[in-house]
């Protein structure tokens, strides 16, 4: 690949910024260096329509000047450019004050000279590609060989990333991150009788090596996967305008954990930043510590520091260590997601560490971290395995995977699908069932859950596509939780 | 100290630069055929909220993607850095990833040089070199107008300069540089919201001052709203919520989608088969006439496409017919049809009327100002969910009689489209030129306190 500069490189022109930055007077600044490198192999039916290694390189410096914030990147990494940026960056500022209110202050952090590296088996770049494109191109083969039982789609893909920060700052710290990500999965679609329906497996996105990938485990998932979009696409569709009960697997209740617990909790949305595009937060302030989120069974809890996460790092792209900490503890909202600026407006002696930025060219902002939705207490009156959830339920309905999802601006009324369904009657799987939506409101549907399945059952699912931010950010964490049986939900809409 | 305000439209590449950087890496193709694309540009960006400036940024951007052909095997590889050095090392790397890449069944041959439409699509000085001190300036004004009237202002304003540029081995050579502005506000006050948005290829074509005026007013109004049952109603779009819809249809547009059984222009015969496209069939209202016109004035924007597809006018529907379906090179040459690339930009056909007037001939119905998160219910269907945001009204006796609290819809998109019986003038939002709407049925499925 692209020869990329050395990291030594990097952290002596981060600390020529911060040199310039501190003799330019400014509270605060940092810089931050990156290269990304990504390779992704994407299979369409029988052509591997994306074979890509990307290699994005550069830094960026933000700056706070009177209490106003100013941010410039580059893609050259110079001393001339990192002068001309911090320049920039303090002219912004200026800019930034001129509307000012009040002045930006931030949470105190501690200095750190430190460096992290994601622990990995197998470095995903030193994999053949011809190991790779194989392992697509069989798994697609496989699923079209399903084509008389009415399988006509058939895709797969591989995605790896390699990112390299170093990370510098007035606070005195030097910190540089290697981090790597790997992402498989695959995917059909069954058309019949006029009606096309998808079925897919993905090894959620987690930071891990080359071992994450699994090929025998994608292989062996290959015919229940056809086969059930088959079964699907001759399903009967979901019932309408009723209300039963819900079990949710941990492959479909990341996405509701994320939308209905993450984004409301994060802390710049509750204050506003967000408010002209991704909408603030029904879990305001005034509610910490006296919300009833969900059942007293419910805790939700996010950590940076579990192995494998997807936003698992040492340290946020402010220099704050990873943490673990409980949002909701008890059913009841307890804390929220800060980077240093609204953990200071909050009160809080030291941010959380969530503030991430998706490039050397973004200005890292609040983010969900890995937050995941702890097991049921062992022996717990409301701990239930899947099976057991489903042998004690007379009514309802069983959803794996994701499919559609909305939600409103500040994180009330949700409406979910799933990618499979299936109908439960009298303690028994009777059947799949299609286009099933579910809709509650937040605070309602955590509050009705009334089975958590054990930590044997804990899965670490997730999302590397989370869009928040303008200009828009793309941010990745994993919502590591167990399966859920909730009562009283109500079902579909106008199809 | 380097002087940090480079004037941005002497820094950005010319013509002469990216097609020079362009022929470089071609020069070290090794491959039997390659394809190489830059974009480039400098953007800056300011948000605000509760009336001050909270987010800020300028940045310098360059990306160079190879792709290298051998028979039909292909891959790329990018690189962000300008050097001879990593263009020689990107290129090579792409050629290292084809030869080994497999046999493509879909492979079509590299675009032989195009015709592209003779114009110039719009650059403007003033916004590639709007000043931090200015943008700052600007919003202050924003927030300063907001505070008067105890009013929570957030949005954004933007300006962006960049280029693109392409060539392949064949000859094919293109590039343009274009300018963009874009202004978005949101004021908040009480329990009531209002929103808007605009792009301009240039920053004095953004009616910022009597936007946040307008929005400012609605958001007053949109207080204290009253909660309606949810059901189908007529309804009236503002042009930005229409456009968040809309989108949805070219999106949906694809010829393979359709061909192969999958979409919602997808024909099926009384087995069930899948027997070819609706292309033709009078499908929406006959009020609806939607272009791809890249050289709409509002737009002047590129001549061609990333592929190397001319961007250019195309009949997308014309008196609710759909006219053509988005045909990849590969599918066209599988179909026996002509390639046309993405169906972006799309513009739709308005009136002289403005919103008030579709209000005034409306008895009783609701005003949508805004739909969020817009997602699918069902892709083959083409059944959308979303929320109503930022100012819903309840319309009585052809007025917005009270704000009402905000609804989830499930509607099928075909079938809004279908029901379309008024437009009003255009305006552009995003890369989307489109005008409000009256649909005589939408259908709310549930409520919420949101606001």
């Amino acid at each position: 690949m692209v020869q990329a500069p050395a990291l030594t490189t990097a952290a002596s022109l981060a600390n020529l910024a911060i040199d310039l930055i501190h003799k330019a007077g400014c509270a605060y600044g940092e810089a931050r260096f990156c290269i990304y490198r990504t390779q992704n192999l994407y299979a369409r039916d029988r052509s591997l329509s994306n074979l890509a290694d990307n290699v994005s390189s550069g830094f960026g410096v933000r700056v706070l000047l009177d209490g106003a914030w100013g941010f410039a990147a580059s893609h050259r990494t110079t001393t001339t450019e990192v002068e001309r940026m911090v320049a920039l960056a303090i002219e912004i500022a200026k800019g930034s004050r001129l509307s000012q209110q009040t002045r930006v202050s931030l949470a105190p952090v501690k200095a750190y000279r430190d460096t992290y590296v994601t622990p990995i088996e197998i470095d995903p770049f030193t994999i053949l590609i011809e190991e790779k494109a194989a392992l697509l191109m069989e798994l697609n083969e496989r699923l079209l060989s399903y084509g008389e039982q009415g399988i006509k789609k058939a895709h797969s893909f591989l995605n790896f990333t390699r990112e390299e920060k170093t990370f510098a700052s007035t606070e005195g710290s030097e910190i540089q991150q290697t981090i790597y990500r790997s992402y498989p999965g695959f995917g059909c679609t069954a058309v019949v009788n006029g009606d096309a329906q998808s079925r897919g497996y993905e090894r959620a996105p987690l930071n891990l090596g080359y071992e994450h990938i699994q090929a025998a485990d994608l292989l062996s998932q290959v015919d229940r996967v056809a086969e059930e979009a088959i079964e699907k696409v001759h399903a009967p569709k979901g019932p309408q305008d009723i209300r039963t009960t819900l079990i949710l697997k941990p492959t479909n209740l990341f996405l509701t954990i994320h939308e209905s617990v993450g984004h409301p909790t994060e802390l710049d949305r509750v204050y506003g930043y967000e408010a002209n595009f991704a909408g603030t937060s029904f879990a305001t302030t005034e509610k910490q510590g006296t919300l009833q989120y969900g059942a007293p069974c419910i805790n939700f809890r996010a950590d940076r520091t579990q192995a494998g996460g997807r936003s698992t790092l040492g340290y946020d792209d402010e220099g704050v260590p990873a943490q673990d900490w409980h949002v909701v503890k008890d059913g009841v909202l307890v804390d929220y997601l800060t980077d240093r600026e609204t953990a200071h407006r909050l009160g809080r002696a030291t941010s959380n560490g969530c503030a991430y930025a998706d490039s050397w060219a973004s200005v890292p902002m609040v983010r969900i971290p890995n937050l995941g939705l702890d097991p049921g207490v062992e022996g717990g009156s409301h701990t239930a395995t899947l099976d057991e959830m489903i042998a004690d339920t007379e009514d309802g309905i069983l959803i794996d995977g994701i499919g559609s999802f909305s939600i409103d601006q500040q994180r009330r009324n949700f409406q979910f699908g799933g990618d499979a369904f299936w109908k439960v009657e009298k303690g028994k799987v009777v059947g799949m069932l299609k286009d099933v939506t579910y809709q509650a409101m937040t605070t309602d549907f955590w509050n009705s859950v009334d089975a958590l399945g054990p930590a044997s059952e804990r899965e670490q699912c997730g999302t590397n596509m989370c869009g928040k931010g303008e200009p828009m950010q793309i941010a990745q964490m994993t919502h590591a939780c167990v399966p859920v049986r909730v009562r009283n939900i109500q079902i579909g809409g106008p199809q | 100290m380097t002087l940090a305000n480079l004037p941005v439209a002497e820094s950005i590449l010319s013509q002469d630069q990216a097609l020079s950087l362009v022929e470089e890496a071609l020069k070290h193709s090794e491959a039997e055929g390659a394809f190489v694309s830059i974009s480039a540009g400098e953007e800056s960006l300011a948000r605000y909220s509760s009336n001050q400036i909270t987010q800020n940024l300028s940045r310098t951007r360059f990306t160079l993607t190879a792709t290298s052909y051998f028979g039909s095997r292909r891959a790329s590889a990018s690189t962000t850095d300008s050097s001879p050095q990593a263009i020689k090392a990107v290129v090579r790397s792409s050629e290292a990833l084809a030869r080994i890449a497999p046999e493509d069944p879909e492979w079509v041959p590299l675009l032989e040089p195009q015709t592209y439409e003779e114009r110039t699509p719009a650059f403007d000085e003033r916004t590639a070199n709007l000043s931090p001190l200015e943008r700052g300036g600007i919003i202050q004004q924003v927030c300063a107008l907001s505070k008067s009237v105890g009013v929570d202002g957030s949005g954004t304003l933007s300006t962006e300069a960049y280029v693109r540029a392409i060539g392949n081995s064949q000859g094919l050579r293109a590039y343009n540089r274009l300018t963009e502005a874009d202004f978005g506000f949101t004021a908040r006050i009480d329990d009531g919201s209002s929103w808007s948005q605009r792009t301009a290829w240039a920053l004095d074509q953004l009616p910022i001052e009597e936007l946040t005026g307008q929005i400012i007013e609605r958001s007053l109004q949109s207080r204290k709203p009253r909660e309606i049952s949810p059901g189908s109603y007529p309804v009236v779009f503002d042009g930005a919520a229409f456009a968040d819809l809309l989108s949805w249809l070219s999106w949906n547009l694809d010829a393979r989608a359709a061909d192969e059984g999958r979409s919602f222009m997808s024909r099926t015969d009384k087995s069930g088969k899948s027997v070819g496209n609706r292309l033709g069939e009078a499908m929406f209202s006959p009020l609806l006439q939607v272009q791809r016109n890249p050289a709409h004035p509002l737009l002047q924007g590129s001549t061609f496409f990333g592929d190397g597809l001319p961007n250019c006018t195309l009949a997308i529907v014309q008196d609710g017919i759909p006219k053509t379906l988005s045909y990849s090179r590969y599918w066209a040459q599988k179909q026996g049809k002509e390639p046309t690339g993405s169906l972006s930009p799309v513009v739709m056909t308005g009136t002289e009327q403005n919103l008030t007037d579709l209000i005034a001939q409306t008895e009783r119905g609701i005003l949508v100002s805004r739909a969020w998160y817009v997602r699918y219910v069902n892709p083959k269907t083409l059944v959308l969910t979303g929320m109503t945001r930022d100012g819903t009204f309840w319309i009585e006796n052809g007025k917005a009689a009270y704000p009402i609290k905000n609804l989830r819809f499930n509607q099928s998109l075909p079938d809004m489209l279908r029901d379309v019986d008024a437009l009003s003038t255009v305006e552009r939002y995003g890369n989307s030129i489109v005008p409000g709407v009256r649909v005589k049925a939408f259908n709310f499925s549930s409520v919420t306190d949101s606001v």
